[in-house]
């Protein structure tokens, strides 16, 4: 359900849906909560949304700011 | 035929008999009390009766008990018995010297004498028959306007019977009775069974009801059957389609639930936040992947412990709301079960339609049984009015055969005994009566003629074996009609038996006549017995 196959459809991979999630926390850091919010109507249900979180902190592309309690996008050069 | 009775109490000890007539005759002063009538009973006790025991028992308290010896001959063969007045109902069968072979019961002997003398009828006892037609005086079959009476009290309709089977024409009344009390039973016990509720009591009115009622019973039925047939097939192609779009949609549901279940496990497992050791597997991937980031790796399990604690409420909301969910569409998937198990129970349409039919067919047959029952009734009914009136009808014919038959056969007779023209006694009968005399005649003498008339009748018409007339009867006889009454009983191939007297009042021819015939004189000086207790000073032989 990670990435898409044969029964997974691209769109219902995880790959797809952590664009939503890329797209709120490039802007500002978002709260866990917040963003879940924000983002819960293209989940499937809260534990896809985990699963995506966990998939773009182990990517690098997100961290966790234990004191803010904020996600953070992290920014990188593609240059 | 009777031909010899030996009595050691006569004084004449042997009285040898004939066939033909047979006469005891008494003195020309007619003496009393001389044995005439006593003879002519002992000869009634010899072909059966009881009468001398009953109604002669004077002469037993006198005498003491006595034994007859007696033969009777038929054609060529002779029977020797022996009968006592001690035991009477028993008669001892003998040999040729009156030596006693065997006691045999009266009946048992008057059965011997009804075969011997070829007179057996249907229903009918030898003594019914002989001891009618002797009339003696002291039994009670002397009146002379009921020539058929055996006893005082014996009902008319009786007599008529026995005369009718002396005719032997009883035998075809008889099974027409015996049908109509067969049927008659039988409406009996359907009555008696209707009214113990065994059988449904049914009127006119239940009956046609019922009938208009089976009518309607059979339409429905038939209205039942068809609808059947066609029902049956809609049913079952309605069915299999709608059942079959309810499975599918309990099949998308039962997938919907098992989405929610796994959905559920995940949530569960998110929410206990279990650690999962992965070091040794990570070790493994960096000796392929050397860049391989394990620090960030190892760092997703404190991430995600951190972002399922904050979001703990929310798991938690989503549990709830997963199970929900589960219990809404397990509901749903219920109700469809229900659905489709009712859809198919609707299969059993067919199995109610033949409960209704079998219900509507024990109907009819039970409504059909209950006609049936008054139909039987109502055929018994008219087979007994038909059969009775037949009864009526065949007994007119019968009875109105039987008594011209005699009618004719008195008229001959009579011719013979009065030459003068004089009418003939007739025999009417009209169901259970009858009358028996002379048109305009009311006479004393004839009417006792016509007594002997009618006697001769049934001897020559029947198969009467013997008939006997005592004093009484012919005293009464004017004298020329009595000569020609012993001419005729003189003329008789049968046995008659006779008591008379004062021969020499009659003619000569007629006296000669009786002599020839006479098995025993009696007088003042010569009793039937040797003891005489009628007068205070007894004689003794």
């Amino acid at each position: 359900m990670i990435l898409p196959n044969k029964l997974i459809g691209f769109q219902d991979s995880i790959i797809a849906k952590m664009i939503y999630i890329l797209d709120a926390v490039s802007l500002e850091d978002q709260s866990i909560s917040s963003l879940y919010n924000k983002v819960k109507n293209n989940f499937e249900d809260i534990n896809q949304y985990i699963l995506a979180l966990d998939v773009l902190f182990t990517l690098e592309k997100v961290e966790f700011n234990e004191k803010a309690q904020v996600i953070t996008y992290v920014k990188t050069d593609n240059l | 035929m009777l031909k010899q009775i030996i009595c050691d109490k006569f004084v004449q000890k042997e009285i040898i008999l004939d066939d033909g007539l047979n006469a005891v005759v008494g003195d020309d002063i007619a003496s009393n009390s001389i044995g005439k009538s006593t003879l002519l009973m002992i000869i009634d006790f010899l072909f059966g009766g009881e009468d001398y025991i009953k109604k002669n028992h004077d002469a037993i308290d006198h005498l003491g008990h006595h034994e007859f010896k007696f033969l009777f001959e038929f054609a060529d063969e002779k029977l020797y018995f022996i009968r006592t007045t001690n035991e009477y109902k028993f008669i001892a069968v003998c040999n040729d010297r009156y030596e006693i072979q065997k006691r045999i019961k009266v009946e048992e002997y008057t059965n011997l004498l009804q075969e011997k003398y070829k007179c057996r009828l249907e229903d009918l006892t030898f003594r019914n028959i002989v001891g009618r037609y002797f009339r003696i005086y002291g039994k009670e079959n002397l009146n002379e306007r009921k020539p058929i009476q055996y006893f005082e009290k014996e009902a008319a309709a009786n007599s008529i019977i026995v005369l009718l089977k002396l005719f032997d024409k009883f035998k075809i009344i008889k099974e027409f009775e015996e049908q109509i009390e067969k049927l008659t039973d039988e409406r009996a016990i359907l009555i008696e069974a209707a009214k113990k509720d065994l059988i449904p009591r049914v009127t006119k009115t239940i009956f046609n009801k019922n009938e208009k009622r089976i009518v309607e019973l059979n339409q429905q039925l038939e209205a039942l059957k068809t609808e059947i047939i066609s029902a049956s097939a809609d049913i079952e192609a309605l069915i299999s389609k709608e059942v079959l779009s309810l499975r599918k949609e309990k099949s998308t549901l039962i997938t919907k639930v098992n989405v929610l279940k796994n959905r559920l496990i995940r949530t569960q497992t998110n929410l206990k936040n279990k650690n999962i050791n992965i070091q040794p597997e990570l070790k493994q991937l960096l000796n392929y992947f050397p860049s391989f980031n394990v620090e960030q790796v190892e760092k997703v399990d404190s991430f995600h412990e951190s972002i399922t604690k904050i979001l703990k409420e929310e798991l938690l909301w989503a549990e709830k709301e997963v199970k929900a969910e589960i219990l809404e569409i397990e509901k749903q998937i219920l109700i469809l079960d229900d659905t489709i198990n009712s859809k198919l129970t609707i299969q059993n349409a067919p199995k109610f339609a033949i409960d209704k039919i079998i219900e509507l067919a024990a109907q009819i047959n039970q409504l059909g049984d209950e006609n049936g029952y008054f139909t039987k009734k109502e055929n018994l009914d008219d087979s007994i009015k038909s059969a009775t009136e037949n009864l009526d009808i065949l007994k007119e014919k019968v009875l109105d055969e039987m008594c011209s038959q005699i009618n004719i056969k008195m008229h001959e007779i009579n011719k013979q005994i009065y030459i003068d023209g004089r009418r003939a006694p007739t025999l009417n009968i009209h169901g259970n009566k009858y009358t028996f005399n002379t048109y305009g005649d009311t006479g004393t003498g004839t009417a006792f003629a016509n007594l002997v008339t009618f006697d001769l009748a049934l001897l020559d018409l029947t198969c009467l074996p013997a008939i006997a007339h005592d004093l009484p009867l012919l005293k009464n006889i004017e004298n020329l009609a009595l000569e020609n009454i012993v001419d005729i009983y003189s003329k008789s191939r049968k046995q008659v038996f006779i008591a008379i007297d004062k021969l020499s009042s009659y003619s000569k021819d007629t006296a000669q006549l009786i002599e020839s015939c006479k098995v025993l004189q009696l007088s003042k000086d010569k009793l039937l017995f040797t003891k005489n207790w009628k007068q205070d000073n007894q004689t003794n032989a």
